[in-house]
């Protein structure tokens, strides 16, 4: 089995990303940030 | 023969000259621009006697308007024999302005020496007037223009994010209403409950929008002079926003000081009065941490402050200020705007972003201003609004 590739998702609506989450959570591994520094911040985790 | 011919050539000439006089300003300097002779169309122009002009320096006329190098080229150009035309603003006897249209020929001897000047002016003081007023008039235009194109272009960004704003629930209420579709088709309900608690949260929020557009667009569209009742008691309609929102205090365990003094009388529309108060207060309370304080004031005061201008009406002064984060400096204007929240609380907040236009709509409409400050310790922002009394009711205290 192959690793899941890493997908950051940022948006401002915190309904966008629970939207994306449902989405993409099956084929992907997914971060999510409502702001731009927390944004950053993941970036520097990952 | 002789004789009978000059006499008639002189009567020609008094023809010719009669002919002028009839019609133009007409006056005669010597070369030193010293006035020697003036007609009746001069006098009468500059209100001047020909007494009081004869041996006066034709600079007693002088506007002051004309830069020097006009009269300068005006000497050059007659000296080598050209008649010179300009358009001039004399000056009258008494102080007015008047404009002539003007021509100076230069007059030789036989030697081609200058001997001495002849002016011919004609009044076009009318045609200036209405010149200036066409130009007043073209500024005026140009100004409305610049208006009504800032106008159409807030419109245009209205709309925009409007749509932007639609979109965002309407999004939600589509992506969880499929995903649940989905889940349920395979016969997976775990999470149905979840998805239908997001579509009704979305759906309020679409419907929280429509109902502030709705709001904001009656407000802008209509003269709300008529529907404005007097001698409503802005102190009981404060009373009844702040019972309504206590489930909302409680639940983030925030104290709300009250100073209201009693009756405010004013002439208003009392269920807009009282969306303004509860749209601050649930602002306040929105960008209030748990166990913070509120203020709400609301005093009289002898005068009504609009812009610079104090006008000595009565009026109401209020101010709701909260403990939160503030307000940047260069927002403080600008959150008054359709859909502009403040940077510092856009995320979180989660409102419509037509609160405080709906606000400032509303104090307009009573004659009224509102405006935002941080305050000054530093902790949390107030927004203040001033509306007019009711001079007659509020004074007797009944």
């Amino acid at each position: 089995m192959t690793q899941k590739h890493t997908i950051l998702a940022v948006d401002d609506e915190p309904f966008n990303l629970e939207i994306l989450e449902e989405l993409l959570d099956d084929d992907y591994e997914i971060k999510t940030a409502i702001n731009g520094q927390l944004c950053l911040d993941t970036v520097k985790d990952i | 023969m002789i004789e009978e011919s000059l006499e008639l050539a002189e009567k020609e000439l008094r023809d010719i000259q009669s002919a002028l006089d009839a019609t133009s300003i007409v006056a005669k300097a010597d070369l030193k621009g010293t006035i020697t002779y003036v007609n009746d169309k001069f006098c009468e122009i500059s209100q001047y006697s020909a007494k009081e002009l004869i041996g006066q320096d034709h600079r007693l006329l002088n506007s002051g308007i004309h830069p020097k190098s006009l009269w300068i080229e005006m000497y050059r150009s007659v000296a080598q024999g050209n008649a010179w035309r300009h358009e001039v603003c004399n000056r009258a006897k008494d102080g007015s302005f008047y404009w002539v249209d003007t021509t100076v020929i230069g007059f030789f001897d036989s030697n081609h020496k200058l001997e001495y000047y002849i002016a011919i002016r004609t009044d076009i003081t009318e045609r200036k007037q209405l010149e200036k007023q066409l130009q007043a008039q073209a500024e005026a235009l140009q100004i409305a223009k610049a208006i009504a194109e800032d106008a159409s272009k807030k419109k245009t960004e209205f709309l925009a994010k409007m749509s932007h704003e639609l979109r965002t629930p309407m999004h939600s209420i589509i992506s969880f209403s499929s995903i649940g579709k989905k889940k349920f088709e395979k016969g997976n309900t775990e999470k149905l409950g979840h998805y239908f608690q997001r579509i009704n949260q979305s759906g309020d929020r679409l419907l929280g929008l429509l109902n502030n557009l709705l709001d904001l667009s009656k407000l802008q569209s209509t003269a709300l002079e008529c529907e404005l009742e007097p001698g409503i008691d802005f102190s009981a309609i404060t009373e009844a926003c702040i019972s309504e929102l206590t489930p909302l205090f409680r639940e983030k365990h925030i104290t709300l000081n009250q100073q209201l003094s009693k009756p405010l009388l004013l002439k208003g529309d009392s269920g807009l009065i009282h969306q303004v108060i509860v749209n601050l207060l649930s602002n306040a309370i929105k960008f209030s941490a748990e166990g913070k304080f509120i203020t709400i004031r609301a005093l009289r005061q002898e005068h009504l402050i609009l812009g610079h201008e104090a006008v000595s009406t009565p009026a109401l002064y209020c101010t709701v200020s909260d403990e939160g984060v503030g307000i940047p400096e260069k927002e403080l204007q600008t959150i008054f705007e359709p859909f502009i929240e403040s940077s510092r609380t856009q995320t979180e907040a989660g409102g419509t972003g037509l609160g405080l236009s709906i606000c400032k709509e509303i104090a307009h409409a009573h004659k009224g201003h509102i405006w935002a400050e941080n305050n000054v310790n530093g902790a949390g922002a107030a927004i203040h609004f001033l509306l007019p009394l009711n001079s007659t009711s509020s004074d007797g205290g009944e």
